[in-house]
């Protein structure tokens, strides 16, 4: 039976920054993540790089966490945050002037950078804004990719030596004398059970810990609580926006590549994977909307999305105010860890809070030093600009896949591998055929969670069937499962575009339609549920 | 200046209808502003494919019609008479014959199963004379031939998804072989590209293609990298259907070919008049057409006119504010109902097929009551509601055949 030091199961950003945390303080990693790395609330987050300014008032030990960790992921990972800016605006009539005294005191009082600006240089900064803004300040936020961010730290910690399997689902855990000794996985791409044996378990699963958590009896309670993120296909805004109010839905837009994230809404769900916006939050972010921006209100919408923030509601000792690590030492079970609630942009200092524990327990070294060590693919603008003038036909591509990965771009942007896969986002050959071979993709859309594709405008509609190629050669048995992958992947694009169809959005998707269905016949009745779902 | 009819619209129900008017004696001005589902299509002529909210493959398209709903044009055109569809079905494939003898393949008393690009396969009773040898038949043998690196056409895909479908379909002694050959064999270009047809070098071409059918078994499937390069046709009957194309997807090839070849024939015609406009408004109540065109604004009134500019693809279709708007008279044709958009992306019934034009069998739009809104204006092709091309296949049938049936009525 294989044995690992750690274990740890999740694949979100907090299990991918442990694995790498904990592989640089030497021990041997094993990551196992049940779907895609990043297909809980990481991949369905706003994406943003948080200054703190927005919890100054209700949370202010998160500002602090937050102001802090802003500038560490803005040094060791420059390539993959877009360092925008932000603005708080406060709209007269509708937010609360007394608000603004307690915003900029609580900045202050937390170490968060906010500088005020008059109302008249806001809009010269934003134009799309509503023009009737009482009070302005800028402040530090920015957007960071929650995908490469990841996979950026998976892709280090296994350079290190560690161990990542995505499609591995932990489906229990192994005891010998009332001690956890390691997991019961199964492989869903060759659909078998395997067991693994570890030393020390950590639980890093966000929504899913309380699942988890039952199966060794720890009492670890979750309180999934969903948000929604509509998308518009433009920059609405250059940098991030956010209202001066007390925090509410609607509160925020990011941009993000050529969309806007605006968001979001707070709806307590029972089941972490209740994915379907209501009708109630897309009328409020509606709402929301139209005070911000008139631009905004009139913009094409591309998709609506969800995810489950995984609060945690009771039990355990806490480790910060934001976030909570257990270690069930009471019940015998000192070799587990559980680790919940927290932020995105506090990913890397909850792994390194947790690693600090770790090693103290079990004897590791003393320090990881991940807020120095830089992820893997430094920014260097000399590097582009060469790169530019070396694929001179294809600048825009070579642009935008920098964008998306800095100097690690050139080890499979190649003039060979040049043909444009994905003409919307400019993705390349090169770049899909890695994240098959180097970042384990293994559909259609894990290749669109790490490259992009399919994003764009035309949501797929000419690349998802050259992605399926490239996947059928590439990799070993995709082939038999291609035709239930294509259909999954036209599935899940309308289901995020449908509570917020209208437009040009549903033009585009009647297009959409007409090729597969029409043209390729793709739903053809004769074929049984068993075929869709191959062999 | 009174012309005597206008055509808004140059796809297949705008082009059909312009050369039949002609043909009657009409003097035609078909206006276009840019293209739309034909030129984006397979470039195949599907009449009817599948009834029953696409659950019942048609064999024989006139046979499906009793199974259509009562307000599908196909049942409108011919008063719910079967054999006035079928009439209508063989009369106007004989006076398109420049197209369906000449351009097509096919009859239109039977649907067969078609190979495409993606390894599915397409119920269709017309396809182009390129695209021959990809009708599937039993005990057939096929090599797909594909280039290395390109993803539109590619064997290994293609040879997986037909496992799946010639099973379905209950084929069992079909062979595929796959043959690869390289961008160097067929053209010159450094970085190939679909998108660029004069990179195809002829002898190159002839030459590879030759190789291929001295080498390979059965009928050999290329891809559609023909585009409109009209040599690379030629080339392909020297080899008398043992090399043919398959119908697809978004390579804007064979349905660029459709449109030159309606485009040619209506700029041939004397009593055809194209003119290209920037922006047109037709006012109902007096029929008179405001369009700018080459940088000027012009009107002129009809005695006619015929809306041939298609669905929300098309541009004939537009959503304001909810309601699905006809582009050119700016009239609500129907209320867009959020909460009926369907929930799956593979649902049957999809709301399109209710939100156009309803027409009486003059093919003149009516209201809710049954009333004739406009008597000189006239609907034709996907600007019509009550079929779902989607789901029944009926992609070009309903643009052709209500074309002709506007031909009768005028």
């Amino acid at each position: 039976m294989e044995r690992y030091d750690v274990i740890v199961v999740g694949g979100g950003i907090v299990g991918a920054g442990i694995a790498r945390d904990l592989q640089l303080r030497g021990a041997d990693v094993l990551l196992l993540e049940k779907n895609d790395f990043a297909t809980g609330a990481t991949g369905r987050s706003h994406a943003l790089l948080h200054s703190g300014a927005r919890y100054v008032v209700k949370d202010p030990e998160s500002a602090k966490e937050c102001a802090v960790e802003n500038e560490v992921l803005k040094r060791i990972a420059k390539h993959i945050v877009e360092d925008t800016g932000g603005l708080f605006v406060s709209i007269n009539g509708y937010d609360p002037e007394d608000y603004v005294d307690k915003f900029e005191k609580g900045c202050k009082d937390s170490d968060v950078y906010c500088k005020e600006i008059t109302p008249k240089e806001a809009l010269e900064l934003e134009p799309n804004l509503n023009e009737n803004i009482a009070y302005a300040y800028w402040v530090n936020d920015g957007h960071v990719d929650p995908f490469r961010l990841t996979y950026l730290n998976i892709l280090d910690a296994v350079d290190l030596g560690a161990r990542a399997e995505n499609y591995s689902e932990v489906i229990d855990f192994l005891m010998k004398n009332g001690e956890i000794t390691g997991v019961k996985i199964l492989d869903k791409t060759k659909n078998e059970i395997k067991h693994v044996s570890g030393d020390i378990i950590v639980i890093a699963a966000g929504a899913w810990n309380g699942i988890l958590a039952n199966k060794i009896g720890a009492n670890v309670s979750v309180k999934p609580n969903r948000g929604a993120i509509i998308v518009y296909s433009r920059r609405i805004f250059k940098r991030v926006v956010n209202r001066l109010r007390p925090p509410s839905d609607g509160d925020i837009v990011v941009p993000s590549y050529g969309a806007s994230l605006f968001g979001t809404t707070s709806v307590d769900v029972d089941n972490p994977e209740d994915y379907t916006p209501t009708n109630e939050e897309i009328q409020k972010l509606a709402h929301e909307a139209k005070v911000l921006s008139k631009s905004m209100a009139e913009t094409r919408i591309l998709k609506i999305y969800t995810g489950s923030r995984p609060l945690i509601s009771a039990g355990g000792r806490k480790a910060t105010r934001t976030f909570k690590i257990f270690n069930l030492e009471e019940d015998g079970k000192d070799n587990v860890y559980i680790i919940g609630g927290g932020k995105l942009t506090t990913y890397r200092l909850m792994a390194e809070k947790l690693g600090d524990i770790i090693a103290k327990n079990h004897g590791l070294k003393a320090n990881s030093n991940t807020d120095k060590k830089p992820l893997p693919g430094l920014y260097d603008y000399e590097e582009l600009r060469k790169m530019e003038r070396k694929y001179n036909g294809l600048k825009l591509a070579v642009r935008k896949t920098y964008s998306k990965w800095g100097g690690l771009a050139k080890t499979f942007f190649k003039k060979e591998k040049g043909k444009i896969i994905c003409l919307c986002e400019q993705v390349t050959l090169g770049e899909i055929e890695y994240s098959i071979e180097k970042l384990k993709a293994k559909s259609i859309g894990d290749v669109m969670r790490r490259t992009r594709a399919t994003m764009g405008p035309c949501q797929g509609q000419n690349c998802i069937i050259r992605i399926a190629a490239i996947l059928t050669e590439k990799n070993i048995g995709y082939g038999e499962k291609a035709l239930q992958d294509i259909r999954k992947t036209l599935e899940a694009k309308w289901k995020r575009f449908k509570p917020v169809g209208n437009g040009v959005q549903y033009e585009q998707m009647q297009l959409h339609k007409l090729a597969y269905r029409l043209a390729l016949n793709i739903d053809d009745p004769k074929l049984t549920e068993s075929d869709h779902n191959a062999e | 200046m009174q012309s005597e009819v206008a055509v808004v619209g140059a796809g297949a129900s705008g082009l059909i209808a312009a050369y039949l008017l002609a043909e009657k004696g009409y003097k035609v001005k078909v206006f276009y502003k840019g293209y739309g589902a034909t030129a984006l299509s397979s470039g195949c002529f599907d009449i009817l494919g599948y009834v029953d909210d696409g659950k019942t493959l048609v064999v024989n398209p006139v046979d499906g019609f009793d199974k259509l709903p009562e307000r599908h044009p196909y049942r409108v055109i011919s008063k719910n008479k079967k054999d006035l569809f079928k009439r209508a079905l063989e009369d106007s494939t004989r006076k398109l014959d420049w197209m369906f003898r000449d351009f097509l393949y096919g009859t239109p008393h039977e649907n067969n199963l078609y190979i495409t690009n993606a390894g599915t396969l397409k119920p269709t009773a017309f396809v182009q004379k390129t695209m021959k040898g990809a009708k599937i038949e039993e005990g057939g043998e096929y090599t797909l031939v594909g280039i290395r690196g390109n993803y539109d056409f590619h064997p290994p895909l293609i040879a997986n998804m037909l496992k799946i479908y010639l099973r379905a379909h209950g084929y069992r002694e079909v062979k595929i072989n796959t043959y690869t050959i390289r961008w160097k064999d067929i053209t010159n270009a450094l970085t190939p590209s679909f998108y660029i047809p004069e990179i195809l070098v002829e002898s190159k071409l002839r030459k590879t293609l030759s190789k291929i059918a001295r080498e390979a078994k059965g009928t050999i499937l290329i891809p559609p990298l023909l585009r409109r390069f009209e040599k690379a046709v030629e080339i392909l009957e020297e080899f008398e259907g043992q090399v043919s194309e398959v119908p697809s997807t978004h390579m804007y090839a064979a349905g660029m070919r459709l449109m030159d070849k309606l485009i040619s024939i209506a700029m041939n015609n004397p009593a055809i008049e194209l003119i290209h406009v920037d922006r047109l408004k037709v006012e109902p109540s007096n029929m008179i057409i405001t369009f700018s065109s080459k940088g000027r604004t012009s009107s002129e009134k009809f005695e006619k006119i015929v809306l041939a500019t298609g669905d929300l693809v098309g541009g004939g279709m537009e959503i304001k504010d909810d309601y699905i708007v006809d582009t050119a008279t700016m009239r609500k044709i129907r209320r867009l109902e959020k909460d009926k958009i369907p929930e799956s992306y593979f649902d049957k019934n999809d709301m399109l097929s209710k939100l156009g034009y309803s027409v009486n069998e003059k093919l003149q739009p009516i209201n809710d009551e049954g009333e004739v809104i406009w008597e000189n204006i006239h609907v034709v092709g996907s600007l019509l509601g009550g079929y779902e091309s989607n789901v029944e296949k009926a992609g070009l049938g309903v643009p052709m055949l209500t074309a002709y049936n506007l031909s009768e009525v005028l």
